[in-house]
């Protein structure tokens, strides 16, 4: 018998229905807060990773749908596909990095990385805000990889943060903001399928036992997938100008909050 | 021949790019429109819900 837990229903869908509207939260804003209800780690880690790869993929395939986002397959593979496979790609090798740090207990101490993290996503949140008002500016492809860089080494170092510095990368290097928080879903889902089978192979390959607790899919993945059906629609209705405020203030908050946790709670 | 037309695909594709930029000037209940094709998909998505959670149900 499944067990729904409505807190936990409510908390996934929230965190979800920002992560596909803003790009970013739905791991760097529920982690911490299951942890303070009293899940563990394992119970919590694998567990979002399995949920978001499914509702990244929901999400992208909703984002394409609703015409926030054209990804394309057959040559010639247009700018969009392309930003999103440079996220992707740099995303997978950072998580896989990420899991295998964790399972080989290498210590990196968190609150110096983390308050790195919160610095650099207050610092990106509050540059966008002033440019606010400033034009839409030219594709930098050069840029992009240089925050997609940071991202995949912020999240390889288990310092999270990883859909701010991505999503806050691109509207810098001058992607549309509704284009930018498609690319992010979809190119998180793929991430998150690259987390879920390094969660799973690295113990097999070190050979010890499968340390995952299922207790919180079902209500992780209720609340989710609802959100992830329901948020690329906001993402279309909403004009574009409510998202160019909305992503860099949710930013910052995310920042603050990162800051909060190491010294306050 | 072929070199014209991955150029001309490129050209869509930048034009479908500002054409989404230029959405934004539609009014929001001109958004709001969802086509009929697209809440068949929404339907199908939430089957897969339903049999996702059975399968939970079942596994764990």
């Amino acid at each position: 018998m499944i067990e729904i837990i409505p807190l936990v229903v409510i908390l996934a869908f929230l965190f979800e229905t920002m992560d596909s509207c803003a790009g970013m939260g739905f791991g760097t804003g529920l982690t911490p807060l299951l942890f303070v209800i009293g899940y563990e780690p394992l119970q919590v880690v694998p567990i979002l990773l399995i949920s978001e790869a499914i509702t990244g993929f929901t999400s992208g395939f909703f984002h394409q749908e609703f015409g926030n986002i054209n990804v394309k397959i057959k040559k010639p593979i247009n700018r969009e596909t392309k930003v999103m496979l440079n996220i992707a790609i740099l995303g997978c090798f950072a998580i896989i990095l990420s899991v295998f740090l964790t399972y080989y207990a290498i210590q990196v101490e968190k609150s110096i990385i983390k308050t790195y993290v919160a610095i650099l996503v207050i610092t990106m949140g509050l540059i966008a805000m002033i440019k606010l008002k400033s034009k839409s500016s030219n594709y930098k492809p050069k840029l992009l990889t240089f925050f997609s860089a940071i991202a995949g080494f912020n999240k390889g170092i288990g310092a999270g943060g990883y859909g701010p510095v991505v999503m806050l990368g691109q509207i810098f290097s001058g992607i549309y903001e509704k284009t930018a928080t498609a690319i992010v879903s979809f190119s998180e889902g793929i991430v998150s399928v690259a987390g879920v089978g390094a969660f799973i192979l690295i113990p097999i390959i070190k050979n010890i036992p499968l340390e995952i607790d299922f207790i919180l899919l079902p209500s992780v993945f209720t609340g989710g997938f609802l959100a992830a059906l329901i948020s690329p629609y906001m993402v279309r209705i909403f004009p574009n100008k409510i998202w160019k405020i909305i992503i860099p203030i949710y930013a910052l908050a995310i920042g603050i909050y990162v800051l909060l946790q190491i010294y306050v709670i | 021949m072929e070199n014209n037309e991955i150029q001309y695909d490129e050209y869509l594709d930048e034009i479908g790019y500002i054409a989404r930029k230029l959405d934004t000037e539609m009014t929001t209940i001109e958004r709001m429109k969802i086509q009929k094709s697209t809440l068949y998909k929404i339907g199908f998505a939430l089957i897969i819900y339903i049999a996702t959670m059975i399968s939970f149900g079942l596994i764990l």
